[in-house]
């Protein structure tokens, strides 16, 4: 197991070291210099580029005349809750619409599922938004437009995270707020969650499919055993392995999304941030957001692995 | 007494090309504690019948049957989550391949025990106590270290006896042994029968070995139904087949064993029937070995009918009586 792990743990190393280098050309293209180098050669410019990272100095951003690093980590708070909400919404639904269309196998639910599921990933996520902010928000007024919170209310930033400040108020007023932050959450988070959804779903059930007709099931049935609990012990702990696989993608895909997303419905987070930067030329801004953009995918792409090593137990334990 | 009677047993599947009968009017009928044989070549559907039996078949695949009687319960008349249940608590069924019939991902202690808990249960410890004497009692050493393992820690022939100890934790009337042990070495083979057989007189329960090899059978087995395209073609007592073999189908089989002290002269051939096993999608017309049958005749292209002859069953027109020998 720890020979996996520390391979697993090789492979961060390496995507890590070319993520910094292509951030380093990207610096580089500043026509403000971004970080003071000592030595003229580009190769070791480098290896204090790396050194400048390490300390937290990720470059001045251009246009707010503030540290990089610390304007992420202001607005990446915001992101973190539409991406956490939207990747809890598409994981736990899709797996479960999977299920559900896997153990009603052509059947009328089925093939709806998998119809919508069709639609639902061939459709443009900002055009998707769109839809959704005139039915919901303008037709039938049930979520508001855009924002994260009503003018109303008047949060501390303690933690930065809207859904946490609210709850810090420990009153009636606090909690009335965190209602309204999670009102203002749906909408953009149902947007962001919709392709992921329906490929964990279509994964899930041809996952699941394949792994029913295996020689173990035939057993676990000849034993007697509940049909659900075929499906939830049986057969889901075995169809997760490319379920997991593809929820590692997906994470990419969200991150990508977000940004569509959080431009739509006006969401002051690491989206609306970098299309700035992007847009006025701010290549400190850039370099810095992509670069912990990427850390975090590839981190929770660690994560899953980690995660799949320990579900699968020819992995954990070699004989 | 009889444990199960089918009769008239077919087994349809729907396929692009039309209708594909696996099974056809097949009639088993098999005592408490009797050890029978099914024999036949890779797809005379053999493996399907055990399957229809013990209730496992895919959606894909009908099952009819005039009568299906299983430990006095008629299983024809209820749903089929009724049958499921009466058939899973006295039918169980192991399979060629015991390393991928066990799941992967679960230990083998979890399986057993998930096992016990659906046939008669306990407490936890009840059922650890349990688990640990059924895997003594299918020759596990070891069996507290096995318990806490994984599948692929295992080799194929204690997986075998795993699946074996799992069959007796449903405390089954009846065990169908699809193959046990065609994937296993030469000498596990003859443990795990030993062992089945060991299992078929303490516990009083009937056995049904499937096979294409008939050294297995010749000394286990009380029954033998011999399988060709579907149907069954020759049933009867074991040692009167094995010695006078009434339909050419089952004499080729025996004629195609190479024997030890046979006398192999130089290039003396072994007998093999011309041809090869015809596919369930383009059956001959009439008898189903016609085409590859060294006495077949003009009249073998009306399909025989399954007839009775000295006490056995035979499905030939002409059948092999002594004096042709």
């Amino acid at each position: 197991m720890f020979a996996s792990l520390l391979k697993q743990l090789g492979t961060l190393l390496i995507s890590l070291l070319g993520l910094t280098v292509l951030t380093y050309i990207l610096s580089l293209q500043s026509n403000i210099p971004i970080h003071d180098y000592k030595s003229s050669n580009v190769f070791l410019q480098y290896f204090e580029y790396l050194q400048f990272l390490l300390q937290g100095d990720w470059g001045i951003s251009s246009i707010h005349k503030r540290s990089v690093l610390k304007d992420f980590l202001q607005h990446f708070p915001a992101s973190i809750e539409l991406i956490a909400l939207a990747l809890t919404l598409a994981v736990t639904t899709g797996l479960g619409l999977g299920i559900l269309s896997a153990s009603r196998r052509g059947g009328w639910l089925d093939n709806t599922l998998m119809t919508s599921s069709l639609i639902g990933y061939s459709m443009p996520i900002f055009w998707w938004g769109m839809l959704l902010v005139l039915l919901f928000s303008l037709t039938l007024g049930w979520t508001p437009v855009a924002g994260r919170l009503d003018f109303q209310y008047n949060i501390e930033p303690y933690t930065r995270f809207m859904l946490i400040d609210t709850l810090l108020h420990h009153n009636k007023y606090g909690f009335n707020a965190f209602l309204n932050a999670l009102h203002h959450l749906i909408l953009p988070a149902v947007t962001l969650s919709t392709i992921p959804m329906a490929i964990i779903a279509r994964m899930t059930r041809s996952s699941l499919l394949a792994v029913l007709k295996s020689e173990y099931i035939r057993t676990a049935r000849s034993k007697g055993i509940s049909k659900r609990r075929i499906i939830w012990i049986h057969g889901l702990r075995n169809a997760l392995q490319p379920i997991l696989t593809i929820s590692g993608v997906q994470v990419s895909i969200i991150m990508s999304g977000v940004i569509v997303t959080e431009y739509i419905f006006a969401w002051p987070g690491i989206g609306k941030w970098l299309l700035e930067a992007v847009s006025r030329r701010d290549f400190a801004s850039i370099q810095g957001g992509v670069l912990a953009l990427s850390i975090v995918v590839i981190a929770f792409n660690l994560a899953l692995d980690f995660l799949s090593i320990y579900l699968n137990p020819r992995l954990r334990r070699p004989s | 007494m009889g444990l199960l009677q089918v009769e008239n047993l077919s087994v349809e599947f729907k396929t692009d090309e039309g209708i594909i009968t696996a099974v056809d009017k097949a009639k088993i009928a098999i005592n408490a504690g009797q050890v029978q044989g099914v024999i036949g070549e890779s797809g005379s559907g053999k493996s399907v019948m055990a399957l229809a039996i013990a209730g496992l078949l895919s959606p894909a695949a009908t099952m009819r049957a005039d009568l299906f009687n299983l430990d006095g319960h008629d299983l024809t008349r209820m749903s089929s989550a009724e049958r499921q249940k009466i058939i899973s608590s006295n039918i169980s069924i192991i399979f060629q391949e015991p390393t991928s019939s066990l799941n992967p991902s679960l230990t083998i202690g979890y399986q057993l025990d998930e096992t016990i808990r659906f046939h008669g249960g306990g407490t936890r410890k009840e059922r650890f106590e349990k688990s640990l004497e059924l895997l003594n009692q299918v020759g596990i050493m070891n069996a507290k270290r096995r318990y806490k393992e994984y599948p692929h820690q295992l080799s194929g022939g204690l997986n075998q006896r795993v699946m074996i100890a799992m069959a007796l934790a449903c405390q089954p009337k009846l065990l169908i042994a699809d193959e046990p042990t065609t994937a296993l070495d030469v000498t596990v083979q003859s443990q795990i029968l030993d062992l089945l057989l060991k299992l078929n007189e303490e516990h009083h329960m009937a056995l049904m070995l499937i096979t294409h090899d008939f050294s297995i059978l010749s000394e286990t087995t009380d029954k033998v139904y011999v399988m060709y395209g579907g149907q069954i073609v020759e049933s009867g007592r074991t040692y009167n087949l094995l010695s006078q073999p009434y339909h050419p189908y089952t004499k080729a089989l025996l004629d195609s064993v190479p024997h030890y002290g046979m006398h192999y002269k130089k290039g003396r051939r072994l007998f093999n029937l011309k041809g090869s096993t015809p596919s369930l999608d383009h059956l001959p017309v009439g008898c189903y070995l016609g085409p590859r049958c060294p006495y077949a005749n003009k009249k073998c292209v009306q399909p025989p009918e399954l007839r009775s002859l000295k006490g056995r069953k035979v499905r030939c027109h002409f059948p092999l009586l002594e004096d042709d020998s």
